[in-house]
């Protein structure tokens, strides 16, 4: 070990207790990185719009701070969204989540909706657009409606159940008193395309960017569920025109903390709407098929008690033709034990020893598995600081393996140091992963 | 096709695929550090990178874990990895016998043919089974499904146990939101629990950090190595002439056996051992330092890669424990996989494949180069790799969601993955259950909405009923021949 490493080792610290330290109370918003959770994972629709919205408002220089993305996905958005909820109201935390925020808790995703929250911002409206088979007989949507209200069920309808387009047949289907679809899970835009143009159902909704992109694999749209024609396809008419009063699109919504302070809320709303305007933002939404919106205050009030009162007319249909697989599954691994256990008996082997099975661990490794588990904990009670405790984590740890043999306590003290703040480093400033501790 | 090779030779891709290949071929060789640990510790940190490059980066670290594997198998007798077992029955005899070089360079050179062999198929066979599975419907794609869950079952050592492994590894996959219907079940009030337990932290703690905890138990081994030396080790066109028949067999073999869903490069190396020393003339000198037997281990479990990616491309369906890992991969980076993959995204499939071929490439010149140093690293001391390791599982598992539950179940996993191993539990069935159930439910769920419940589907279309059939047989057939010859 020669002393330029050492003196790497230790520069690498203080940078990061420097960069720690700057975690102070602050008088002036924002003093410090704020962080924008995407309830879903990185590179889909949502993910790069957050993206694309924070490098405007990083490059217009909006902000004193840099604003952070962080994916925190599954369960339709709410476990990111929970997270938000939760969290202190400083003007720190921030979410954005479209109307699936809606649909969660009317579906019973979610024990919360959006009075949870501080609306801060809408911004870009996604038109929605229902299409069918392009060989389909159906033309119109008076004839869809049509058909579905003789035949209730015979129409079946690819949605992505208590999700928004699963709503939006739903309202769809309200339209005309008798009518009712049969609703088909079918997760993403690729999979609804896909079972229609399979066969496996008749009609579904999509967004006007997937239904351009697969337009030519087989797809007719039969109404635009906007109050004007897209531009995209202006050949195509809307569902008032066809008199059906439905609307259905999704909107980027941007959220705060209950309680968070006006004035921030403001700021963050100036910031979202500047970026907005700019350029390339115009640009990416055009390319993107977004309408350029933005809705603060009482307007972002309006339309999300609009949409709320649409979504709250229609309820959802309990499945009732799934079998409960979880209990199937139980009593499969319950016959199955019986089998093997039965078998078991039949040619027991006296080499078997019964105490030795359950005997998993010896001492050493026992007692790494246990510090292990208080490594977790007290990363996730945040006691001490991320590379602190990971550094004494690795060198205890390594130094009981080595039975506190000299020979190896300063390389461990090297590769201890090194490693903590060298993953700090990484994973803190490279790929902005909010550390625990 | 201009596109994919611009992008396959550009300076960065060329640089990951050497990375990866050079990280897999290090962790290949040394004993108790696998593939799977290495691309599940791996795929937190690709996070921030491009979808194709973050794949043809883990890609390549399949290939060169699978190969680096030979070297330790060879000098040290320790197999790096499960897949070179066979490789230590015959490489390390003849290492002693004074041959190293020659040994390595048969290992190597029959690598490297494997690899193109399964890669010549998987370039011929991917696009065409896609277009077939294309047309596939939510029965058909559940039946398949179902076909692949008893597969695996059947390659366990007892089918039982293989079934009973499948069938927890799905009940594993239950909690959450239903694929479905997205109704929360099974998650006992803990509103943590609403996304169900994730691949990744499932996988750090079954492979991971189980064998951290295996690394500790026990003595630190002490190991005879054979000195090095690079005499021999270029294989001559007689050799090719020679071994030829069985190279391409063996290649086949592993080809066949790692495209079968949730059996990859161990089971390819073994199949193609045996078949090898079955047809040799000289049977005898197996396990004494026979070069054919080097040739097989080694042509097979290369070959097992490509294999095992042809189910994955072209349909979604996880040819090994690896794959299973890449799928997750693939959905993390917004590459949906599914046979759709294939007409949406051509050009990531097949830079995907590419990147596979010029890693089996970069693998061989890799290999030769770093022979020598490469056998010094299994002889790092336990107490540098074990600390490291667990760190680098903590921070991969709390990576994947930013949330301290998932590192929580990594934990919890690492502890049944131990009991698992402990009662000789299989664990490659309950991580093909695991990942295969949500595409098995969804698909199920699909179909029974569509036609108000009924299962008579399964039976009356033809593909469906095919493959229902299929995996009845195969769930049977050992049963029935075990009565037969009581």
């Amino acid at each position: 070990m020669n002393s330029r490493f050492i003196a790497c080792v230790l520069g690498m610290m203080l940078a990061c207790l420097s960069a720690c330290s700057e975690k102070r109370v602050d008088t002036q918003w924002p003093s410090r990185p704020i962080k924008v959770i995407v309830p879903f994972a990185a590179g889909g629709g949502s993910d790069t719009f957050a993206r694309q919205l924070i490098r405007e408002i990083e490059n217009e220089a909006l902000l004193d701070q840099p604003l952070v993305v962080i994916n925190v996905g599954g369960a339709g958005g709410s476990i990111g969204s929970r997270r938000v909820k939760n969290a202190r109201p400083d003007g720190y935390t921030m979410l954005m989540l479209h109307e699936g925020i809606l649909t969660a808790q009317y579906a019973g995703r979610a024990p919360y909706g959006p009075d949870a929250f501080e609306a801060v911002a809408g911004t870009g409206r996604i038109d929605m657009v229902l299409a069918v088979k392009d060989d389909s007989r159906i033309t119109d949507l008076k004839q869809l409606m049509d058909q579905s209200a003789a035949e209730p069920r015979s129409l079946s309808f690819a949605a992505n159940i208590g999700a928004p387009s699963h709503f939006g047949g739903l309202m769809l289907e309200k339209a005309q008193p008798g009518s009712m679809f049969k609703f088909v899970q079918f997760g993403g835009g690729a999979d609804r395309f896909a079972a229609i143009a399979g066969g496996h159902v008749d009609l579904s909704i999509f967004s006007v960017e997937e239904f351009l992109r697969y337009r030519e694999g087989g797809l007719r749209a039969v109404a635009v569920f906007a109050s004007q024609r897209h531009p995209a396809i202006p050949q195509i008419p809307t569902a008032k025109e066809q008199a059906y009063e439905v609307t259905s699109s999704s909107m980027h919504f941007w959220w705060m903390p209950k309680g968070t302070p006006d004035e921030i809320q403001k700021l963050m709303a100036d910031a979202i709407e500047k970026a907005m305007g700019s350029e390339s933002m115009k640009k990416f939404m055009a390319d993107s098929w977004t309408e350029p919106v933005v809705l603060r205050g009482e307007n972002l009030q309006r339309e999300l008690d609009e949409r709320e009162v649409n979504i709250s007319k229609v309820s959802l249909r309990q499945i009732e033709v799934l079998p409960n697989f979880p209990m199937w599954i139980g009593g499969i691994i319950a016959i199955l034990i019986a089998i093997a256990l039965s078998g078991h008996f039949k040619n027991r082997q006296p080499d078997v020893e019964a105490e030795k099975v359950f005997a998993v661990f010896n001492r050493l490794s026992l007692t790494c598995y246990l510090m292990t588990g208080l490594y977790v904990l007290v990363l996730s009670m945040a006691w001490l600081s991320y590379p602190l405790v990971t550094a004494i984590y690795i060198f205890v740890m390594g130094s009981l393996i080595a039975s506190w043999r000299r020979s190896a306590m300063v390389p461990l003290f090297l590769m201890s140091l090194l490693m903590a703040f060298g993953l700090f480093y990484i994973f803190t400033n490279v790929l902005v992963v909010d550390l625990p501790g | 096709m201009m596109p994919i090779l611009e992008y396959l030779f550009s300076p960065w891709t060329l640089l990951l695929i050497a990375l990866g290949t050079w990280l897999g071929i290090v962790v290949g060789a040394i004993p108790g550090l696998t593939g799977a640990m290495l691309i599940a510790l791996s795929l937190p940190l690709t996070f921030a990178m491009e979808g194709t490059d973050a794949m043809v980066l883990l890609i390549a670290m399949y290939v060169g874990s699978v190969s680096g594997g030979l070297i330790t198998a060879t000098l040290l007798r320790m197999p790096g990895t499960p897949a070179s077992i066979m490789t230590t029955l015959d490489g390390y005899p003849m290492a002693v016998g004074g041959k190293p070089g020659r040994a390595l360079g048969l290992g190597i050179g029959a690598s490297g043919v494997g690899g193109l062999v399964s890669w010549i198929f998987l370039a011929l066979v991917a696009g065409p089974i896609a277009s077939v599975a294309h047309h596939l419907g939510p029965y058909d794609f559940f039946a398949l499904v179902m076909m692949a869950m008893a597969l695996i079952a059947l390659v366990s050592d007892s089918m039982i146990m293989g079934l009973l492994s499948g069938a927890c590894g799905i009940l594993f996959a239950m909690p959450g939101a239903s694929p479905a219907t997205g109704d929360i079940r099974l998650t006992f009030g803990f509103m943590e629990m609403n996304d169900g337990f994730k691949l990744l932290p499932v996988m750090i703690g079954l492979y991971a950090m189980g064998e951290v905890v295996i690394m500790l138990q026990g003595k630190e081994k002490k190991t005879a190595a054979v000195a090095m030396n690079r005499r021999g080790m270029m294989m001559s066109l007689a050799d090719w002439r020679r071994h030829g028949v069985n190279l391409l067999r063996s290649s086949l073999i592993g080809t066949w056996i790692g495209a079968l869903p949730g059996i990859g490069a161990n089971v390819g190396s073994v199949a193609a051992y045996t078949v090898a020393k079955k047809s040799s003339r000289t049977p005898e000198q197996f396990g004494k330092g026979s070069e054919e037997g080097i040739i097989a281990s080694e042509a097979a479990n290369n070959a097992s890669v490509g294999g095992a990616l042809i189910p994955l491309l072209a349909m979604g369906i996880p040819g090994s424990v690896i794959d299973a890992i890449l799928l997750g991969a693939m959905v993390i980076h917004g590459l949906q996989p599914g046979p759709l993959l294939m007409v949406q995204n051509p050009e990531a499939v097949w830079s995907l494949g590419g990147a596979m071929l010029l890693a089996n490439v970069m693998m061989i010149g890799l290999m030769v180069m770093s022979v020598g140093w490469l056998s010094n690293l299994a002889k790092i001391p336990r107490h540098y790799m074990a600390p490291a390791i667990m760190v680098f599982c903590v921070i991969g598992s709390y990576g994947l969601a930013n949330r301290m539950f998932d590192v929580w179940v990594m934990l919890a996993f690492g502890l049944i993955g131990l009991a698992m191993r402990r009662i000789k539990f299989p664990l490659a069935p309950f991580i093909i259950g695991f990942v295969l159930w949500p595409v098995a439910e969804e698909n199920l769920g699909a179909g029974l909405m569509s036609n108000d419940g009924s299962l008579w589907p399964l039976f009356t279309r033809p593909i469906a009923c095919t493959m229902i059939v299929i995996s009845m047989l195969m769930v049977l057939f050992p049963v029935l021949k075990k009565l037969k010859n009581k």
